[in-house]
């Protein structure tokens, strides 16, 4: 039969289970300020731990988790604002949207357009605006066949339009090609870069975010450089505003 | 402390530090059973404590246990306690 051997004294080691014990009962009562100190012993560590995974591959996930939060944010916005309208009787102002896929796009595309599967069959017309998703416009039909349309981009060379810089400032929009877009405003207006240019009204919609601004001492304007709501050159679908 | 006990000490805490960190639960185990089935048993019930605190509160039915690492370095320390005289034979016959 197998014989125990115990220690030199089992008092020792009956003070050291009862103080074990009170650790844990301890522990268990009083665990979240405990945690609180562990934490705070341990971020440093933590910390250094975290850094050593810092690669650009781990910001640019962190990155995209912040963009989806974002995206699911405004998209909650963009639904209270469309029951908002309804509820104050403004169910006009929101067109009836009409799903065409991309068949041709930038840069196999001339001058800044896309050929879509959707045309007067579908009810699209001439003029009809085209959003890339929500409330991201991005051009005009221009063109309208039987089962296709072709989209006139905002950014197309030569096309001008009036929008709202930030949803005040007046300004004439021109199309510089491959997706970007100039216009001047005066020499102190606040403008910087990621604000939007919106079209007038409730069912406006963001036509370009602004992605450079070029201000220059002395001069009476500033030039500013947008480009369209989603990258042309990587639409699948789109969106056609049917104008009612 | 017999060089042996530090190696044991030092490892285990490394293995389980690893485990915390990385973060890897599975290694917190691997860490608790080696300090606890060696017989260090102040050790691993303070290091399984410390582990509790920094994982927190577990979800599911782990709830129920409230310090499942504290509660997995007690059944491992009562195990090597009253298991051990079964395996662990301390007079080994001189001959057979």
């Amino acid at each position: 039969m197998p014989r125990r051997q115990h220690g030199r004294s089992s008092f020792p080691f009956a003070l050291g289970a009862m103080v074990l014990v009170a650790l844990v009962v301890l522990v268990v009562l009083f665990r979240t300020p405990l945690s609180g100190m562990f934490w705070l012993a341990a971020a440093p560590v933590v910390e250094w731990r975290q850094s050593l995974g810092a690669t650009e591959a781990t910001a640019l996930r962190a990155q995209l988790a912040e963009a989806t939060a974002a995206l699911a944010d405004r998209d909650a916005l963009y639904r209270e604002v469309a029951d908002l309208r309804e509820r104050l009787g403004r169910t006009d102002v929101p067109a009836t949207r009409i799903l065409a896929a991309v068949l041709m796009r930038p840069p196999w595309s001339a001058y800044d357009t896309l050929l879509v599967d959707a045309g007067s069959s579908h009810g699209v017309a001439l003029g009809d605006l085209v959003s890339a998703g929500q409330s991201g416009i991005i051009g005009r039909v221009s063109e309208v066949y039987a089962a296709q349309a072709r989209v006139e981009l905002f950014s197309a060379p030569g096309v001008t339009y009036q929008a709202l810089l930030n949803g005040t400032v007046p300004v004439a929009v021109e199309g510089q090609g491959g997706g970007s877009m100039h216009t001047d405003v005066p020499a102190g207006t606040i403008v910087a870069v990621g604000d939007t240019v919106e079209f007038p009204g409730l069912a406006g919609g963001i036509a370009a975010a602004v992605s450079a601004v070029d201000a220059k001492m002395g001069e009476s304007f500033i030039g500013i450089y947008m480009t369209l709501p989603a990258n042309p050159a990587e639409l699948a679908r789109v969106e056609i505003l049917r104008q009612q | 402390m017999s060089l042996a006990s530090r190696y044991i000490y030092a490892l285990s805490f490394a293995i389980a530090a690893v485990g915390f960190l990385w973060p890897f639960w599975p290694l917190c185990i691997i860490g608790i059973l080696i300090a606890a089935l060696s017989g260090r048993y102040v050790f691993v019930i303070i290091m399984a404590l410390l582990l509790d605190l920094g994982s927190g509160v577990p979800t599911g039915l782990l709830h129920y246990l409230f310090v499942p690492f504290t509660v997995l370095a007690i059944a491992a320390s009562l195990l090597r306690v009253f298991g051990g005289a079964y395996f662990l034979d301390k007079t080994p016959p001189d001959t057979l």
